[in-house]
């Protein structure tokens, strides 16, 4: 071990440069893995706040949050179906919102309206500031902390679409956006108002919301309930949260994209390692044999690389790490960016490993040097 | 009565087979005794560095016995081989060899780490080493800060670091001029008696077999006493 850091000491120059590429690597595929997270967690806010074991959606519509019906009525037959602890409706509008009654373009920012009935699955959670509405108000809203960059505040009224129905914002949530857009918490009846005022084709003679949000009851199989409310209901296909986020649009497009990136690059990683302990290795092939021949074993030789491959890969990863956080602070808030501390882990996990398979490689070259040809031979 | 330290009965060593098949070695037997520097003659390609090798276990005969410091090294499994020449042999090559990122106090130190020496001790022979051989002063140089001369002392410095009971050496001289060639053969010398090693040294150079006790040389593989 202390041959192989006197190397890295002494031969600096040469650890450095894939120390550095190494780190740059490790740079690029944090700061992915953060803007991955960082789209993940923009795109999915809203339906993760919603904080419901399933979704029940109309069925036949893939599970798109805006083409699904399910009529408010539905709520009462789910409440009964066995595991279900608690159901509760929910409507969603895609629009722009405003804080002047005025349409003036500065003004504008995209923004979502998400119905729900207080107190039952559905209402967000993570309120960060005020209140959330209460179930005998109307025109009030909680609102998503992303909309402060838009310049509102609490206390501040926001209209939506055309809509000159003012809504008052009581409070404000964390980490419920919705396709990066901040979403607007209102009670259904306010959330009814606003469909009336804004789609009124959408408006039917039962009340109807997008889809039920259903907590199950501890120790209940969610599968399993998803089945049963299916089969209690009519017409409907519930899942679990999570296969809702898989299905929204693009999101598991998306993260295959950014997995395929971050693999790849990890494919370069391992090339960038393999290649130089061999090259070092064949360079230093006549140094190895003499080693040998003064009694080191192969084994001393291969732990020697792969201590080196984890000096440099463990200090390019934190430097990569301490230089993304840094990034990521200076980073416009607009721009995606979350740190996964998981990921980051798993990234830093996947750096080792691959250098440690890099420098294994060079086991093979070291093993077949004879150390017989270290004695007599080289000059002649 | 001393102890023999390297025995070799009837060695004969044939590289490769068939057509390529080169018989470097025929039926060789030398013995050696503690104390004993022995100067290895012979033209090139007769056969001297397979010796060297077979008696300092980098390669094994393909018949005969070979015994160093009581070991029959013919029946070594690879792994023990590297610990017998960690433990029982010191060599000192041709080209010196250091490695050349360290400083001439751990490219001797690195020798008592594969012998598994205790750090602090191994600290202390190399102190003591290096004041012998007159290196005190360019500890911590690296190889190539440090003259011929100098590093041909560090590699006997390396070579008697673990206490060896052999020392091989292959053409010291080859790359030094004769004053320097002259001074490294006799610091060896000395060190192998006063330490009671017992010491093979392979050369080409007639002058330096002054300093040794007896002359072995080797023809076509076939030693001749
Ligand atoms: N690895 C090997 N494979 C095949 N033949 C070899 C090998 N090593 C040595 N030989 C052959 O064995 C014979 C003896 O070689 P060796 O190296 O022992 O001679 P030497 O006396 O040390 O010569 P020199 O004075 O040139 O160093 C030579 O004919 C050489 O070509
Ligand atoms: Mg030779």
């Amino acid at each position: 071990m202390r041959l192989a850091w006197k190397e890295i000491l002494r031969r600096r120059g040469r650890f450095l440069s894939v120390g550095i590429t190494l780190l740059l690597i490790n740079v690029l595929v944090l700061f992915l893995v953060s803007q991955l997270a960082g789209l993940d967690s923009g795109q999915t806010g809203a339906i993760r706040a919603l904080d419901a074991d399933l979704l029940t959606f109309d069925a036949g519509v893939d599970q798109s949050l805006f083409r699904s019906s399910v009529p408010v009525a539905a709520v009462q037959r789910a409440r009964s179906v066995s595991g279900v602890s608690d159901a509760g409706a929910v409507g969603v509008l895609f629009g722009t919102g405003r804080t002047q009654v005025e349409v003036v373009p500065d003004d504008l920012f995209d923004m979502s309206v998400f119905g729900y009935e207080p107190g039952s699955p559905g209402e967000p959670a993570n309120l960060v500031a005020g209140r959330l509405p209460r179930a005998d108000e109307s025109g009030v809203g909680a609102i998503d902390a992303r909309a402060r960059t838009d310049g509102v505040a609490l206390g501040d009224v926001v209209y939506f679409a055309e809509s000159d129905r003012p809504i008052e914002i009581v409070g404000f949530v964390e980490d419920s956006s919705f396709q990066l857009q901040p979403t607007l918490w209102v009670g259904l009846d306010t959330w009814e108002e606003l469909l009336v005022a804004v789609r009124p084709e959408r408006v039917s003679d039962d009340q109807r919301a997008n889809l039920l949000a259903i907590d199950v009851e501890s120790g209940a199989d969610p599968d399993a309930v998803a089945q049963a409310l299916d089969s209690g209901l009519t017409h409907t296909e519930s899942v679990t949260t999570a296969d809702a986020i898989a299905a929204l649009p693009g999101f598991s497009e998306q993260r295959r994209t950014f997995l395929t990136i971050v693999g790849m690059t990890y494919l370069a990683t391992a090339i960038v390692i393999t290649l130089f302990f061999a090259l070092i290795t064949l360079e230093k092939s006549e140094q190895i044999g003499i080693l040998k021949a003064i009694g080191a074993r192969t084994r001393d030789l291969t732990a020697s690389v792969l201590a080196q491959s984890l000096l440099l890969a463990i200090p390019a990863f934190l430097g990569a790490a301490a230089l993304t956080l840094l990034v990521g602070a200076a980073l416009p808030p607009e721009l995606p960016f979350t740190v996964d501390t998981q990921a980051w882990l798993t990234v830093g996990l996947l750096t080792a490993t691959v250098s440690v398979i890099g420098a294994l490689l060079s086991f093979r070259r070291i093993s077949r040097i004879d150390p017989a040809n270290a004695i007599g031979g080289a000059g002649d | 009565m001393t102890e023999q330290v390297v025995v070799t009965r009837d060695v004969s060593k044939v590289y490769g087979s068939g057509h390529a098949a080169t018989t470097a070695l025929r039926e060789a037997s030398i013995h050696l005794h503690e104390g004993e520097f022995m100067a290895l003659l012979g033209p090139s390609g007769s056969g001297k560095t397979t010796l060297l090798s077979i008696v300092g276990a980098l390669l094994t005969p393909t018949s005969g016995e070979v015994t160093v410091a009581g070991e029959d090294v013919t029946r070594l499994t690879a792994r023990a081989r590297s610990g017998f020449r960690a433990r029982r042999i010191g060599f000192v090559f041709q080209h010196f060899n250091l490695v050349p990122f360290l400083t001439a106090a751990e490219n001797m130190l690195v020798a008592a780490q594969f012998a598994s020496v205790p750090r602090h001790e191994a600290q202390a022979r190399v102190a003591r080493l290096l004041d012998e051989l007159g290196l005190a002063g360019v500890r911590n140089q690296v190889p190539s800060r440090l003259s011929g001369g100098e590093r041909q002392r560090v590699a006997i410095g390396r070579a008697l670091m673990n206490d060896p009971d052999v020392i091989l050496v292959d053409e010291p001289t080859a790359n030094l001029d004769t004053k320097l060639g002259t001074a490294v053969v006799e610091l060896l010398a000395h060190e192998i008696r006063s330490r009671h090693k017992a010491g093979i040294m392979v050369t080409h150079d007639v002058r330096m077999v002054d300093f040794t006790d007896r002359t072995v040389e080797i023809l076509d593989g076939t030693v001749r006493c």
